[in-house]
């Protein structure tokens, strides 16, 4: 503890404040825009770190970290475009809300849950760091297998009212992800002889198009009267608009979202792009009201903002006591440590204690000028409503594409953009849910890979995933998921047209 | 000429509608089983292990689960073509539609077209053509002035191209401009 309040006391001058505070605020823009990551705002102001010593360079690289992963939240909320992966939960029940014309609450919900979240999970770091550390040492692919495999049930189950549709998106997605070569053994599949898709479809283009792009070709049909909605409780909804005893009652969702973010950002691959579906739907499963999620409730907002958030704390863990990046921005951050002269690894705290607790402390520090920044800048952030869609929709679908060929710089990536848009544009049409599809496109690998990897270490045997506790665990729990869809969505229906068709 | 494509636009619209999870679903299946053959040829490494590990067994399983999930899929339309009959669109939400259906093919091919004059006539010419043109016909507008349309997309192109080539160090494609300005 004293050395953490030693890590803030360092912080703690004019420069580095201005440091973190400029940070966070284009931490936020690159969150917010759609196409623009963390992951690029960190490697934009990786150069200009260089000139600074290492203590304002860490302020200014965790102050981008922090405010990308909020910033995702804005345009989730107000143009129905998840500005990142970690906020498409987000856009669940915030962009309903908007419509409903609270678009002020949402976005304060969001705002005042993200900086909860990010608490929340950097407590857990601070005090449970050394024994988290240890035990992930011990986890092996059988361990990854099982987890990756339990995600994709978790999201199969929620696929909206036909669960036919919604395991079709969700293989159609893992189809996707087998194009280029196949991992472990570089055998390469379905390219047809395109040299391009060797490495597959690159995750970002492919996620933009699916949302960005998408979102867009469903939304030019609808009439200008479509703008005008959010208008009228603009005015007087002051502060976070939402009451005290509203925030204590979504104690429990807090909870359990958190918790659910801090473990899954904890398990590097994993990160907030995924804690912020399993919080969503774990949410939503252990409400009393799990119809109501998807129409605009403040639930389903806690569960995305407090996960997404509550993951960067679980993803530190790994990074600075592994060496082991969780997902892109932090294997950023990794690589600009390292520049800085800070090893990461199990000796980590022992060597350079001070730096880690400078970390932890600029994490803190930062959460809140987020909070600040976020809370002060909602009346601007809500004036982007006013833009008009017809000067709105060309810029983002610009920026996208700025975006997707800023990845790789190539084209390839910006002709994904648009095949992708089309694939989901389709896919709306008749039904298919699109969040089913990315799941299964991000997830096939890892299974796949750690699957492979499993069996290799095992030399072909399955007793290690029976006989490993986590994985066994994690194996049953996938289990009773399916075999209690399967009751729910398919038996007892066709059991209840049976029973109605008789009584007719 | 304009009513005939309004008449085979609202004759897509109809049968999308009432056919659109068969074709779906057989479309998928179908798909689905010429890569399973496929994937049947891929070449399995010496390092596998079992038939669990190697570069088939993904694809196969995947593409054999797709395969009865298009098949049920198309089932469920052939059952569902009756009660899609009865909520056929026409009248008002009819010629809605077919804006629509104009509207989001016009937003597909200006992103298309956009794209392709990108590597050509460079970014920045072909984001300003894409952005003015966009702004007055892809969706209805609320009618700012026109100055307004110019001056944003002109900004936001040239501003695109300068961030990121000065800040990112991403050169966005310049075409013909090549030698001129970079």
């Amino acid at each position: 503890m004293t050395a953490l309040i030693g890590g803030a006391v360092a912080l703690l001058t004019a420069k580095n404040i201005i440091l973190m505070f400029v940070g966070v605020v284009v931490g936020i823009l690159f969150g917010a825009i759609p196409g623009l990551s963390s992951t690029m705002a960190i490697a934009l102001f990786l150069p200009v770190t260089f000139g600074l010593s290492t203590y304002e360079s860490f302020a200014l690289l965790v102050a981008l970290y922090i405010g990308g992963v909020s910033g995702g939240l804005v345009s989730a909320i107000l143009i129905n475009i998840p500005g990142s992966a970690m906020s498409i939960a987000t856009t669940y029940d915030g962009h309903p809300m908007a419509k409903n014309g609270q678009a002020h609450r949402a976005l304060g919900i969001g705002v005042m849950f993200s900086f909860l979240g990010t608490v929340f999970g950097l407590a857990i770091m601070i005090f449970a760091a050394p024994v988290l550390a240890s035990f992930a040492i011990t986890l092996q692919p059988f361990e990854y297998f099982a987890l990756s495999f339990m995600a994709l049930t978790l999201i199969a189950s929620v696929s909206g009212q036909n669960i036919f549709k919604g395991l079709l998106a969700g293989f159609l997605g893992i189809a996707f992800s087998t194009i280029g070569m196949a991992p472990i053994d570089g055998v390469v599949r379905f390219t047809f002889g395109n040299i391009q898709l060797m490495n597959g479809f690159t995750l970002l283009p492919a996620v933009i198009g699916m949302f960005a792009v998408t979102e867009i070709m469903l939304n030019v049909v609808k009439p200008i009267s479509a703008d005008k909605i959010d208008q009228q409780e603009r005015e007087h909804i002051k502060g976070f608009g939402f009451s005290m005893k509203e925030m204590l009652g979504q104690a429990k969702n807090f909870i359990v979202a958190s918790t659910i973010g801090t473990v899954v950002g904890f398990l590097p691959g994993m990160g907030g792009s995924l804690a912020n579906q399993v919080a969503y739907v774990a949410v939503q499963k252990t409400s009393k009201h799990p119809e109501k999620f998807g129409t605009g409730i403040m639930d389903g907002i806690v569960a995305s903002e407090s996960s997404n958030n509550a993951s960067i704390g679980g993803a530190m863990i790994p990074l600075l006591a592994l060496g082991i990046p969780g997902d892109g921005p932090t294997a950023m951050l990794l690589g600009a440590f390292m520049i800085h002269g800070l090893v990461a690894g199990p000796m980590l705290f022992k060597t350079s204690g001070d730096l880690v607790y400078l970390i932890f402390a600029a994490l803190i520090i930062c959460s809140v000028i987020m909070v600040v920044v976020e809370f002060y800048g909602i009346r601007l952030i809500v004036k982007a409503l006013d833009v008009p869609r017809e000067i709105l929709y060309p810029v983002v679908i610009t920026i996208c594409v700025v975006g997707a060929y800023a990845t790789n710089n190539n084209m390839f990536d910006v002709w994904t953009l648009l095949v992708f848009g089309l694939l989901g544009f389709f896919m709306a049409k008749v039904k298919l849910p699109r969040a089913c599809f990315v799941l299964g496109f991000v997830l096939g690998t890892l299974v796949e890979t750690n699957l492979r990897r499993a069996v290799q270490l095992s030399r072909g045997s399955f007793m290690p995933f029976v006989t490993r506790p986590i994985t066994a665990v994690l194996l049953v729990v996938a289990i009773i998921i399916i075999i209690r869809t399967v009751w729910v969505q398919i038996i007892k229906p066709m059991r209840n047209s049976k029973t109605s068709k008789e009584s007719a | 000429m304009a009513k005939r494509i309004d008449a085979l636009i609202s004759s897509i619209i109809c049968a999308f509608h009432l056919y659109s999870d068969i074709v779906m679903g057989v479309l998928v299946a179908g798909a689905s089983a010429l890569l399973y053959v496929n994937a049947s040829h891929l070449k399995i490494s010496s390092q596998s292990i079992t038939s669990l590990d190697s570069a088939q067994f993904v694809p196969k399983l995947t593409f054999g689960i797709l395969i009865v999930l298009g098949i049920i899929i198309a089932l469920q339309g052939i059952k569902k073509i009756n009660a899609n009959r009865e909520t056929l669109p026409s009248g008002d939400v009819l010629a809605a539609s077919i804006i629509g259906f104009k509207r989001s093919f016009i937003a597909v091919l200006s992103i298309a077209i956009f794209i392709f004059l990108m590597t050509r006539l460079s970014f920045i010419i072909a984001a300003i053509i894409y952005l003015v043109f966009s702004m007055y016909y892809m969706v209805e507008r609320r009618g700012w002035k026109h100055k307004t349309y110019f001056i944003v997309a002109i900004t936001i192109s040239v501003s695109c191209y300068y961030l990121f080539d000065r800040f990112i160090y991403v050169k966005l494609p310049l075409g013909f401009l090549k030698g001129v300005i970079g």
